[in-house]
């Protein structure tokens, strides 16, 4: 099936999330016009246990890349086009 | 716009809280967070009033730019409060979220008052405030008590808590946020003082700002600076730790009680990057930090390995590695856990027992002041007064009280082998060199270990002429430059020191670090720029170095109030009278910043005369003149101080 590319492929590693939450300030100053991290496309959760944060896209992400071209410790990164399956009717 | 623009007051005594606009003019004439921070506790403080009484204020304030990307200037948050047992009115400082997320829940400052009747903790989620209980939380150490509370509030929430010498009002305890953000030495006591466990805050409000693409615009050149600074992946990678061969050379890494330097070769072998990257699991950076040296390091305990967040791993190193004499990296790190989990600063715990293991070696205490303890430098005796001052036991009980009732308890001898300013120790040496920092430390209303940093005095050897381009920098105008110019001999340092106080007063008031790597990103203009974007108000730098000034003028006001003057602006007599010895048997004693000149008491004295003439105050009092507050249009201090007989009068 042919697809389409929409966005990026953007890979998460947690384990380099250093917490700044820069990711969260843009996609929400860029979709939103505020600085609002709990309306970022972006979650960053603080772990109960452990040492890594919890990252993950939440619903609504165009996967534009915002959030991974500001990210400066390596936690997001694009690693090319994303594709999109086409849509049958 | 950028401001909340609200203040969130809660009454742990009442258990009612209200929200009061925050008053444009505050903004304007104190910028925010570390100077709004000034005025707030100015008006709430009422001179006297006792530091573990309900009615010791706890001020908390976000910067300016708290809630915004802005590289670094999102993660300061402050906490002004009167600290038990120094009795001064101080303002200690956190880096991490806090601050960013009280902006978020729609508040620029959060003011704290009461005693509540029962172990609390308060619960801020934009406009719901709740008191809840914490009596489940009450008796367990900080990290427990932060992981209980992200089990129970949640993973978004930044949770600030104390331990349990926070709970027993220890003058030396502090308050930590998310386990990465030290408010420290004042905090916790009056935390535990007012059955205050914690603080929750979570924010969904946002933060706008007036001018979005020319403040994003300035943020974008920041950020790449920041990201294309070719020292950028030490810092991030060896934290702090990169610079310990650097000040092992100098003479900054100090033991024995300020005493000796530490031996060189070995603070390398054993303290050195290549020791700190071998534990390190993770980097942790503020919120808005892109150089981000904090981080997760691996601490072996009897119970195996375990994680520990280090809000400054250097510090580890700095207080127990050095000053305990440690074996290597992981004991430090292992000491600084400690004491963090039990809520102790560990700057001012390692110096006490540093002090007090010095006192014994020398035999001015003994057995009987120790509770039979013998004391010698290394990791048993420092994990057991660590104990003690958590439980409040014995010798240990009594250094948590802090240096005040320590030195009192312990003897006039005792007391003269303190190195200490205002019940606060210094972080560095001025016989290493006589700088900003230094001199600052002596002349802060909060004591020694608040100074203006950045490190542009602990570099050695730098030319007059960086001063003169750095003041530039800062906002100095060309009169001050030249007024100020900091030739060897140093006497200009004082003024040099009132000027670079504006500009570190600035970078609290936005919320910028002081770290190196991230405050040199910034100059006045940029700073000028950034305000004017972010509030839609014109302001030029000289608007902000008078607020600044204004803010810090009111700072040292309310220690006035508090019964503080000039005799309290006290070099250690250490300092003053002993050399620092190498250990090839070189000594260092005080002199100015190019070495050029020894410095005797006279010569500090009138380093300190000529710090308050640039800075308009009383000479023979250090009390701000009735001039120089109406300059800053701070009449209304100005007849407080007069009516209560402390105003100076020629």
């Amino acid at each position: 099936m042919a697809g389409r590319t929409k966005g990026y492929e953007i890979q998460i590693e947690q384990e380099k999330c250093a917490s700044c939450l820069v990711c969260q300030m843009r996609c929400s100053l860029l979709y939103f016009g505020e600085f609002n991290p709990s309306k970022a496309f972006i979650e960053v959760q603080w772990p109960e246990s452990g040492v890594a944060n919890e990252v993950r896209f939440t619903e609504g992400c165009t996967y534009c890349g915002a959030c991974a071209r500001n990210c400066a410790y390596g936690a997001l990164t694009i690693t090319g086009r994303r594709k999109v399956p086409a849509v049958t009717p | 716009m950028s401001y909340a623009g609200r203040i969130l007051y809660v009454d742990l005594s009442s258990g009612s809280s209200h929200i009061e606009p925050l008053d444009p003019a505050l903004g304007r004439d104190f910028i925010g967070g570390w100077g709004t921070n000034a005025k707030l506790a100015y008006d709430l403080f009422k001179p006297g009033v006792d530091a573990l009484s309900p009615e010791n204020p706890l001020v908390f304030g976000g910067g300016f730019l708290g809630g915004t990307p802005c590289p670094g200037a999102g993660a300061k948050a402050f906490v002004t409060t009167r600290c038990p047992s120094s009795g001064v009115v101080g303002t200690a400082v956190s880096g991490g979220w806090l601050s960013s997320m009280l902006k978020w829940a729609g508040y620029d400052h959060l003011v704290v008052t009461g005693r509540a009747n029962r172990p609390v903790y308060l619960h801020v989620a934009d406009g719901q405030v709740t008191l809840r209980d914490a009596g489940h939380l009450w008796g367990r150490d900080l990290v427990e008590a932060t992981d209980a509370l992200r089990t129970e509030c949640g993973s978004r929430a930044v949770i600030a808590t104390i331990g349990q010498a926070g709970e027993r009002q220890a003058p030396i305890a502090i308050l930590m946020e998310n386990k990465t953000g030290t408010l420290g030495r004042t905090v916790g006591g009056v935390f535990g003082s007012k059955n205050l466990k914690a603080i929750v805050v979570e924010g969904n409000q946002g933060i706008k700002i007036a001018r979005k693409p020319a403040f994003m615009k300035l943020v974008d050149r920041l950020a790449k600076d920041a990201r294309e600074d070719p020292l950028r992946d030490n810092w991030v990678r060896e934290g702090l730790y990169f610079i310990v061969p650097v000040w092992a050379k100098a003479g900054h890494l100090i033991y024995r009680n300020w005493n000796e330097v530490y031996p060189g070769q070995r603070a390398v072998d054993r303290f050195g990057p290549q020791e700190y990257e071998k534990i390190k699991l993770s980097t942790v950076a503020c919120a808005s930090c892109l150089t981000g040296d904090k981080s997760v390091v691996e601490v072996q305990g009897p119970e195996g390995p375990r994680p520990f967040w280090a809000a400054c791993p250097l510090v580890a190193t700095l207080a127990y590695g050095l000053r305990s004499d440690l074996d290597n990296i992981g004991q430090a790190f292992d000491c600084h856990d400690m004491a963090t989990r039990y809520g102790l600063d560990s700057n001012t715990s390692s110096a006490l027992i540093d002090w007090v293991v010095d006192l014994y070696g020398k035999e001015i205490i003994g057995k009987e002041d120790t509770g039979g303890l013998e004391l010698a430098p290394g990791y048993e005796t420092t994990t057991t007064l660590l104990g003690q001052m958590a439980r409040g036991e014995g010798l240990g009980g009594l250094l948590a009280q802090g240096w005040g009732p320590a030195m009192a308890q312990l003897g006039p001898e005792a007391a003269s082998h303190a190195v200490q300013i205002k019940g606060s120790d210094p972080d560095f040496d001025a016989r290493v060199t006589l700088g900003v920092e230094t001199l600052g430390s002596v002349v802060n209303p909060r004591g020694a270990h608040d100074m203006p940093v950045g490190g542009i005095t602990m570099a050695m050897g730098r030319k007059p002429e960086f001063f003169t381009k750095v003041g530039a920098r800062m906002g100095f105008t060309p009169e001050d430059n030249a007024r100020t110019s900091l030739e060897p001999g140093g006497a200009n340092l004082g003024r040099y020191l009132a000027h670079y106080e504006d500009w570190a007063t600035i970078l609290n008031c936005f919320g910028i670090c002081f770290r190196m790597q991230v405050s040199r990103l910034y100059d006045i203009d940029t700073c000028a720029e950034l305000y004017t974007a972010a509030t839609g108000r014109q302001v030029s730098g000289a608007d902000l170095v008078k607020s600044a000034r204004r803010a810090y003028t009111l700072y040292r006001a309310a220690n006035v109030r508090q019964g503080f003057s000039r005799a309290d602006d006290r070099v250690p007599a250490q300092w003053l009278s002993k050399p620092l010895r190498w250990e090839d048997g070189r000594e260092m004693r005080l002199s100015d910043y190019y070495k050029s000149k020894a410095m005797s008491a006279e010569d500090i004295s009138a380093l300190i005369d000529s710090y308050y003439e640039e800075k308009g105050w009383d000479v023979k009092t250090g009390v701000p003149s009735r001039q120089s507050l109406e300059e800053l249009g701070l009449s209304g201090a100005a007849e407080d101080l007069d009516r209560e007989g402390r105003l100076p009068h020629d």
